[in-house]
């Protein structure tokens, strides 16, 4: 049977591994990306995001780190940042990336999100929907550019338009990200309920119970990223949490 | 030491493959010319993406026969995710026919399963062992592995050697016929036992 996923979420802000709280970038938890990174692949983790989260022109930067950092890593990872044309998504590919994780460029050109999955096959495509409440509107709106401008758009319309272009839907409250009181369950539900592909739900864990919940709201997986960082063995830890609690995830060994 | 030489047709990218075969302390080269076969003591045959125009690209090399002298040879010849699917006679992805080396037929997820079932199928999803399969010694019944994929391989031919998994149904994930083996998942991308399964592979 097809697994449920737990997936490390890796931030890179020029070359290093940061901490992130309600998308705002400052502390510094790694500053070797290569062995955090490989710990990640050492403890049977189903999967790993990168996400670029350096500041403009950090394309070929980010390559190079890239190229340098997944030599031993053995499972599939999934980058994202910056991501603005096929040629680059090509490179990023090329490169070791099994999956392209977009929002920004999606936004403003929803064919990028066709191109690609011409080009790629859908399975490779993600579309990463970050979403705030917004005080102007008082609705939750997907933001685009980094958390920085809201789009005055449902996030569940929005999933409902990229879900034909896109294999899974990598779903982000910037209200919760870095809070530590667990995900946004009502927005997993809404739109696990409303679409068939599957939702990789971040932002807000900080113990095992919350990604039982996120589970349980209906997440194909569940995505961490200071949590993870913070406790050694944590993803095994979790797996076996996880596992005893009846979710369907694969059996690994120490 | 035993060389790996991983064909190169322009379909997909080879570094992940390369890395692992670099991990196992194996020595493993791209071959991107028929000419290069025979210099090499086991073969990998990768692919991902649409079979109708990865075999174009393959018999745009002309790989066929000098890979099929080195299976004469009883080299061995593993086929990964759409390199799998190439082996076998036909796909219903493409009205070229496949190199015809394991008699057996590729199908359309959708024309098999409930229409409801999520397609690709893309995770880790768990594989029924067969002891007569080599490259599965010492991986653990049911272990995971990592698939992305919309098609797969079905057979009525009971002397192929199978493991299967089931996603709506019972597919073919991994295959052997005496020196070629084949596997739907992507061992490159399966951690340990991925590993494991190249390994088993490269000391054979």
């Amino acid at each position: 049977m097809l697994k449920k996923r737990i997936i490390a979420v890796i931030l890179i802000k020029d070359n290093l591994v940061v901490q992130s709280e309600n998308f705002k970038h400052v502390n510094v938890i790694h500053s070797n990306t290569k062995i955090a990174i490989e710990t990640f692949s050492e403890w049977s983790i189903d999967e790993i995001i990168l996400i670029n989260v350096s500041n403009k022109n950090s394309e070929k930067k980010f390559l190079d780190l890239l190229n340098n950092i997944v030599k031993k890593v053995f499972v599939p990872i999934t980058v994202g940042g910056w991501i603005t044309g096929l040629d680059y998504a090509s490179e990023l590919f090329k490169t070791g990336a099994d999956k392209i994780s977009i929002n920004t460029e999606f936004y403003r050109n929803i064919n990028f999100a066709k191109s690609l999955s011409d080009k790629f096959g859908k399975q490779s495509i993600i579309a990463s929907i970050d979403y705030k409440f917004d005080k102007n509107t008082n609705i939750k709106s997907v933001y685009i550019d980094r958390g920085k401008k809201s789009v005055n758009l449902d996030p569940l319309s929005w999933a409902l338009k990229l879900e034909p272009f896109v294999g899974e839907i990598f779903l982000t409250s910037i209200d919760h990200e870095g809070k530590r009181n667990g995900y946004d369950l009502e927005m997993i539900r809404k739109i696990s309920s409303n679409i068939k592909i599957p939702i990789i739900t971040f932002g807000g864990v900080s113990n095992y119970e919350h990604l039982y919940e996120g589970f349980l709201a209906g997440a194909s997986a569940v995505a961490a990223a200071n949590f993870f960082h913070y406790k050694e063995f944590s993803t095994i830890l979790a797996n076996k949490y996880l596992r005893n609690k009846n979710i369907n995830l694969r059996k690994i060994y120490d | 030491m035993t060389k790996i030489g991983i064909i190169n047709y322009d379909v997909g990218n080879l570094t992940s493959l390369i890395n692992s075969f670099l991990k196992l302390d194996c020595k493993v080269e791209i071959v991107n010319n028929p000419h290069e076969i025979k210099n090499y003591d086991k073969l990998i045959l990768p692919g991902v993406g649409n079979f109708d125009y990865a075999i174009k690209q393959f018999n745009s090399f002309n790989y066929k026969s000098d890979i099929e002298e080195f299976i004469y040879k009883k080299k061995h010849i593993l086929g990964i995710c759409l390199g799998m699917q190439l082996m076998c006679n036909s796909s219903q992805e493409s009205n070229i026919k496949g190199l015809g080396w394991i008699n057996a037929e590729v199908f359309n997820f959708k024309n098999k399963v409930d229409e409801k079932l999520i397609l690709p199928h893309i995770g880790w999803n768990s594989v029924k062992l067969n002891k007569n399969i080599e490259i599965l010694d010492n991986i653990p019944e049911n272990s995971d592995f990592y698939f992305t994929h919309s098609f797969a391989v079905f057979t009525n031919d009971y002397n192929l050697d199978i493991s299967t998994t089931y996603y709506g149904i019972d597919f073919i994930s991994v295959f052997k016929k005496e020196n070629i083996f084949g596997v739907q998942f992507h061992p490159e991308k399966s951690d340990k036992f991925g590993l494991k399964l190249l390994k088993n592979f490269i000391e054979l």
